[in-house]
C-alpha cells in the first residue's frame, strides 16, 4: 500500500520536473543557437537606453563583430530602461558596456559617484575627444565614460509654413513674441508645448530659455552652493521661468493633457508652426513625416546674443564588474572611432565629440553654425538628485493659471532643497 | 488499521503542502525579508554600501506630505472604484439577467475587455483621451470636453477611473449576472403572491443572494484601488502635478527614479499594514450582512 | 397599463445594453481603424474608417519584431504556469481544507500563505531580482514558478474556502472501497473541486499572458525570451510618435487572445463563474 502511495507521489513529482525541465531547456536551446554560432567568443552585452539610436548602434555592432573573430556584441534594449539598469546596479549585475546620458544627468552622476564604472583614464579614444569637451567629461579628474555625440536644445520650425506666410526667423525674444502674436492673428498655433511630460517643461526652461541666455551653468550653481546667491535672487533664473509662463499662451491650449510622442506626431502633421525640444527628437519627426521641411533656431535671447545649450547626449561606460573588461574596452574604441562617430551623428542628427568629425545637420545648420562659432555652452554640471527631482515633480505647478504656484515660492523651494544638499554638490564640484 | 491508514492519509496531505510551502518560502518570503531589512537602511537602491538608520524612514514617512498626499489619493479613489464598480456591474447584470434579445451576444461583449492587458488598455485610451475628448468639445461646445481629462489636475483621476471602470467591471458583471441565475424563481413568485414589490423582492431575496459575490468583487476593488499602479503609469505616470502620485507610483518612483530605495522599501512596509487592515475590515463588514446562510 | 409598462421598461434595458456595448467597443473600433491609416490619414480624421487597407504598419510590426518568437514565449510561461498552478495549488488547498479544524500547522500556513496577497509587489521587487540572479533563475524557468507562487496565494484562499464546503461524505466511502489517499484524491476530489480549480486556472490565465513588471524585472537580460506584452511595450516605446504603427502592434498582440476568446468564450465564461457561485 505504502509503496504504491510513494509510486504516485514520485510520478506526479517526475511529471512535475519534467514539465519543468521541458520548458528551461527550451529557454536554454533559445541561448545555445546564439552560442553554438560563436562557440569559445567572448560575449558582450550593450545596454542602449536611447531608443532612438538602437537601429544606428545596431549598425556599429554588425560592422566590429565583422571585424574580428574574437568577441561578440549584443545589444540589449528594453522596455522602461531606468528601472531595469537600477535593479541591475541594486544586483550587482550591470550590463558589460552600457550607454548612458551626459553629465548633467543626476543618474549618470549616481552610478559614477558610486563606482560603478570603470576607470577608462588613458583609453586612446580620450585623446580624439574635442578639446573643449575634454576635462568636462571627467569626474575628480578621471574618465568614467567616452563621449561619442552632444545635444542641443532649439526651436523647430516648420519651414513651409515660415515661406508660406512670409515669417522670418526671429533674432530676439522680442521678436518671437511679435511673431508668434502674428501666427495667431493668421488662425495658426505658434507652439505645441508637451507638458504633460513634466522633463519636457524641465527642458523647455533650463536648457531652451536659460541655457541659450546664460550659457554654461556651473557658476551659478557653484554660487548657490556657496550661499552667495539663490535661485530667486539669481536675476536670470526669474526671467527665464517667467518667460517659460509667457509663451504658454502661443500654445495649443491645455499645454498639461499633451504628451512628447503625440506633440511629435502633431508637429509632424502639420498641427502648429514651432515646436521646442532638444535635436533628439528630430529622427522621430522625420520618421512621422518624412516629406517635411523642418528648420530649428536656437531660443533668442533679449539682446539677440543668443547661445546654444549643449550636453553629451550619448556617453559609452563599462561596467566596473565586466569580466572582460579589456574586450569591452575594444569595443568601445571601435564605436569611438572617427569613422562609427560620423556614422553615428550622421544617423542620429548630433553634434560629434571627437575630432575630424563633421556634423551634418542640415535641418538645423543655423545652430550647427552658432557652435561652431563659439557660441555653444556644454552643460556639463548636475543638480544635486534631490533638487532636480523635486524641480521635475512640482515645476508643472508654475504654468497652471490656478491652484498652482508663482514663480517666486517655486524658486525658494528649490533652494532650500539646494541648501540640504549642498554637501553632496560641493563634495563633487568644490575645489 | 483504521489508525495507521490515518496516520499514512496525514502524511500524504502533509507532502501534499510542500511543494508550494517551500516555493511560497524561497520565492517570496525570503524577498520579503531581504526587502524588509532595507527598509531600516539608507540604502540608494544602486549604492554598494549602506548604514542602518532604525526607524528614520518610518518617522520621516510620517512627516512626508507628498506621502500623505498619495494616501488620500488612494482612499478617494478606493472608494469611488469599489462603490462605482458594484453600482455598474450590479446595473449591466441585472439588465443582461432579463430576457432580452441578443443577451448571449451583449454578455461576450461585456467581457471583451478583461481579456486585454492593462498596459495596452492604458495606453489606448490614453490615445483616446487626447483625440476624442477635443473632439467631442468641439461638437457640442461644452467646456468640460475641451481638451483631455489627463492633462488637468482636477480631471485626471476621474480619468483614470473611467479606464479602470472600463475593464474592472467585466469580471463581476459576469459573477453577478451568474449570482443572479443561482436565485431560486420561485422565490420570486412566493414574494410575488405575498405582493412584494420589485424593490422588496430586490433587497431581500436577491441581495442575499448575491452577497458571496458582492465580497470577492468589494475585496478585489479595494485591494485593487490600494495598490493601483499600471493604469497610472501608463496615462499619467501621476501627474499633472502629482494630482494622480498613489502610494504605488510614489514607491515606484523613490525606488527607480530617485534612489531612496530604503524610504521606499518603508512606505510599501507602511502600505502592507494599511491594506491588511482594511481588507479585514471590509471582509468582516460584508460578513456579518451575509444572511441566510 | 401592466404591459406598457413592460414595455417601458424592455427599452430602458436595451438602451442600457446598447450603450454600454458602444463604450466598451469604441477602444476596440479605434485600434482596428486606427492600425489601418496612415498618420497623415488620422491627423484628418482620428474617427473615420480607413480609405483603403493600408498594411505598412503591419509588415514593419512583423519585420522589426519576431513575432511569433514572443507569441511562442507567452504560449510556453502561460500554459507550463497554469498546469503548475492546477497540480501543486490544488494539492495544497485540498491538504489545509481537510486539516485546518484538526492541526495547528495547516491552519497557519493556511494564514502564512494567504498573508502574501496584501504585500505589495515593490516590497519585493528589487531582492527578488537580486536573488533570482543569484541562483541562475533570471530566465523563463524562474518566470514559471514565481508565476506560480503568486498565483498560490488567492489560488489556496478561494480553494480551501471553496473545499471547506464539499461534503467529505464521497472520499470516506472511497476509502471504505480501498482507495488510497493519492487514488481518492484524483479520482473522487479533483472532479468535485472542477468549478473552483477552473475559475482560478481561467483568473491566472488572464493574469500570466498579460503580466508585465514580473516578465520585465526576470527576463530583460534576455529579449530572445520576452513575452508578448514585453515585445508590445518595448515596441510602443520605439516607435511612440507614430500611433498608428504602436496601434498595429497592440491590435497584432491583440488577435491571439480575441482568438482564444472566441473559441473558448463559453468555457471561460463558465469556469469563471462556476466557482464564485454557490449552487
Amino acid at each position: 500500500m505504502k509503496a504504491k502511495k510513494v509510486t504516485a507521489l514520485l510520478i506526479s513529482a517526475v511529471l512535475a520536473t519534467g514539465l519543468l525541465a521541458g520548458c528551461g531547456s527550451s529557454g536554454d536551446s533559445n541561448g545555445g543557437e546564439s552560442a553554438a554560432g560563436n562557440s569559445g567568443k567572448i560575449e558582450l552585452e550593450f545596454f542602449t537606453q536611447k531608443r532612438e539610436a538602437a537601429d544606428t548602434f545596431d549598425k556599429i555592432i554588425a560592422e566590429f563583430n565583422a571585424s574580428q573573430d574574437e568577441i561578440v556584441v549584443t545589444q540589449n534594449i528594453v522596455p522602461d530602461s531606468t528601472s531595469v539598469l537600477m535593479s541591475r546596479a541594486a544586483t550587482g549585475d550591470l550590463p558589460d558596456i552600457i550607454q548612458v546620458g551626459g553629465m548633467q544627468d543626476s543618474n549618470t552622476m549616481q552610478f559614477m559617484k558610486e563606482g560603478h564604472f570603470l576607470d577608462l583614464t588613458g583609453m586612446d579614444c580620450l585623446n580624439q575627444v574635442v578639446d573643449n569637451y575634454k576635462e568636462a567629461i571627467k569626474f575628480k579628474g578621471k574618465n568614467y565614460v567616452v563621449p561619442i555625440s552632444a545635444n542641443f536644445s532649439g526651436v523647430y520650425y516648420n519651414k513651409d509654413k515660415f515661406e508660406e506666410k512670409g515669417y522670418t526667423v526671429p533674432k530676439t525674444y522680442d521678436e518671437l513674441i511679435a511673431l508668434a502674436q502674428k501666427m495667431q492673428v493668421d488662425g495658426e498655433t505658434p507652439f505645441l508645448f508637451p507638458d504633460k511630460d513634466s522633463w519636457t517643461l524641465v527642458q523647455c526652461w533650463e536648457d531652451n530659455i536659460d541655457g541659450s541666455a546664460r550659457g554654461d551653468r556651473k557658476q551659478v550653481y557653484m554660487d548657490i552652493a556657496n550661499g552667495t546667491t539663490t535661485f530667486q535672487d539669481d536675476a536670470l533664473f526669474a526671467e527665464t521661468l517667467q518667460k517659460v509662463i509667457e509663451i504658454r499662451q502661443y500654445g495649443q491650449g491645455d499645454t498639461l493633457a499633451l504628451g512628447y510622442d503625440q506633440a511629435i506626431s502633431d508637429f509632424a502633421t502639420g498641427k502648429s508652426c514651432m515646436f521646442m525640444q532638444g535635436i533628439w527628437a528630430l529622427p522621430s519627426i522625420k520618421k512621422a513625416n518624412p516629406e517635411m521641411n523642418i528648420g530649428m533656431f536656437s531660443f533668442p535671447s533679449n539682446s539677440g546674443d543668443t547661445k546654444v545649450s549643449m550636453g553629451i547626449d550619448v556617453n559609452l561606460a563599462i561596467s566596473a564588474k565586466c569580466a572582460n573588461a579589456d574586450a569591452a574596452k575594444k569595443f568601445v574604441e571601435f564605436a569611438a572611432s572617427k569613422e562609427m562617430v560620423q556614422l553615428y551623428v550622421d544617423n542620429d542628427y548630433s553634434l560629434p565629440c571627437m575630432k575630424d568629425v563633421t556634423a551634418n545637420i542640415p535641418d538645423a545648420q543655423e545652430i550647427v553654425d552658432l557652435v561652431e562659432g563659439g557660441k555653444g555652452a556644454l552643460q556639463a554640471t548636475a543638480l544635486p538628485k534631490a533638487v532636480s527631482d523635486e524641480r521635475q515633480n512640482t515645476i508643472q505647478k508654475v504654468i497652471v493659471p490656478e491652484g498652482g504656484e508663482d514663480v517666486n515660492s517655486f524658486l525658494t523651494k528649490l533652494s532650500e532643497v539646494f541648501a540640504e544638499n549642498k554637501d553632496e554638490f560641493l563634495e563633487l564640484y568644490g575645489e | 488499521m483504521k489508525k495507521t491508514k490515518l496516520v499514512q492519509r496525514n502524511q500524504v496531505l502533509f507532502l501534499f503542502t510542500l511543494p508550494i510551502l517551500i516555493m511560497y518560502c524561497v520565492f517570496f518570503i525570503v524577498p520579503l525579508l531581504m526587502g524588509m531589512k532595507n527598509s531600516f537602511t539608507d540604502w540608494s537602491g544602486t549604492s554598494a554600501d549602506y548604514n542602518f538608520i532604525g526607524i528614520q524612514n518610518y518617522i520621516k514617512i510620517f512627516q512626508d506630505e507628498r506621502f500623505r498626499n498619495a494616501l488620500v489619493f488612494n482612499f478617494k479613489y478606493t472608494f469611488l472604484l469599489t462603490v462605482a464598480t458594484v453600482v455598474i456591474s450590479l446595473i449591466v447584470a441585472i439588465v443582461l439577467n432579463q430576457k432580452i434579445k441578443a443577451r448571449g451576444f451583449f454578455r461576450s461583449i461585456y467581457f471583451l475587455p478583461a481579456i486585454l492587458s492593462l498596459v495596452t488598455v492604458g495606453l489606448i485610451w490614453n490615445e483616446l483621451f487626447y483625440r476624442m475628448i477635443p473632439a467631442i468639445g468641439e461638437a457640442t461646445g461644452w467646456g468640460l470636453f475641451q481638451s483631455s481629462w489627463l492633462g488637468s489636475p482636477k480631471l485626471a483621476m476621474y480619468a483614470i477611473l473611467i479606464v479602470n471602470l472600463w475593464q474592472g467591471c467585466a469580471t463581476p458583471i459576469v459573477l453577478l449576472i451568474a449570482g443572479l441565475q443561482s436565485v431560486p424563481v420561485d422565490l420570486y413568485e412566493a414574494a410575488s403572491i405575498d405582493g412584494a414589490s420589485a424593490w422588496e423582492k430586490f433587497k431581500s431575496i436577491t441581495i442575499p443572494y448575491l452577497i458571496p459575490v458582492l465580497n470577492m468583487v468589494i475585496v478585489t476593488c479595494v485591494k485593487g484601488g490600494l495598490t493601483t499602479f499600471d493604469y497610472i503609469k501608463a496615462m499619467t505616470d501621476g501627474g499633472p502635478m502629482q494630482s494622480t502620485e498613489s502610494v504605488g507610483i510614489l514607491i515606484y518612483n523613490h525606488a527607480m527614479q530617485e534612489g531612496k530605495f530604503g524610504y521606499s522599501v518603508a512606505e510599501s512596509m507602511i502600505l502592507f499594514v494599511i491594506i491588511a487592515l482594511v481588507s479585514v475590515v471590509t471582509m468582516r463588514m460584508s460578513n456579518s450582512k451575509k444572511v441566510g446562510d | 397599463m401592466a404591459k406598457s409598462k413592460h414595455i417601458a421598461s424592455r427599452t430602458v434595458s436595451y438602451l442600457i445594453a446598447a450603450a454600454g456595448a458602444l463604450i466598451i467597443l469604441l477602444p476596440f473600433y479605434v485600434t482596428l481603424i486606427t492600425a489601418f491609416k496612415t498618420p497623415q490619414e488620422s491627423a484628418q480624421n482620428f474617427f473615420s474608417f480607413p480609405k483603403s487597407l493600408y498594411l505598412e504598419n503591419f509588415k514593419t510590426v512583423f519585420a522589426k519584431a519576431g513575432y511569433f518568437k514572443y507569441f511562442m514565449n507567452s504560449v510556453v510561461v502561460t500554459v507550463s504556469s497554469l498546469i503548475l498552478i492546477y497540480i501543486l495549488v490544488t494539492m495544497i488547498s485540498y491538504a489545509i481544507a481537510r486539516n485546518m479544524k484538526r492541526h495547528v500547522y495547516y491552519k497557519f500556513i493556511f494564514g502564512f500563505i494567504v498573508l502574501g496577497m496584501f504585500v505589495p509587489f515593490q516590497v519585493i521587487m528589487v531582492p527578488l531580482v537580486q536573488f533570482m540572479g543569484g541562483l541562475g533563475m533570471s530566465n523563463k524557468f524562474g518566470l514559471i514558478l514565481l508565476h506560480v507562487t503568486y498565483a498560490a496565494m488567492q489560488g489556496v484562499f478561494l480553494l480551501v474556502n471553496y473545499i471547506q464546503n464539499v461534503p467529505v461524505d464521497l472520499e470516506e466511502a472511497a476509502y471504505i472501497d480501498g482507495c488510497t489517499t493519492i487514488q481518492a484524491y484524483v479520482k473522487v476530489v479533483l472532479p468535485l473541486l472542477k468549478p473552483m480549480t477552473s475559475t482560478v486556472i481561467v483568473l491566472n490565465a488572464l493574469w500570466v499572458w498579460n503580466d508585465f513588471q514580473m516578465p520585465l524585472m526576470i527576463l530583460n537580460k534576455l529579449p530572445d525570451t520576452w513575452t508578448l506584452p514585453l515585445f508590445q511595450y518595448n515596441f510602443k516605446s520605439q516607435y511612440s510618435f507614430d500611433y498608428n504603427m504602436a496601434f498595429a502592434s497592440y491590435l497584432i498582440a491583440m488577435v491571439p487572445v480575441l482568438i482564444a476568446y472566441i473559441l473558448a468564450q463559453k468555457n471561460i465564461v463558465k469556469g469563471l463563474t462556476a466557482g464564485a457561485v454557490k449552487s
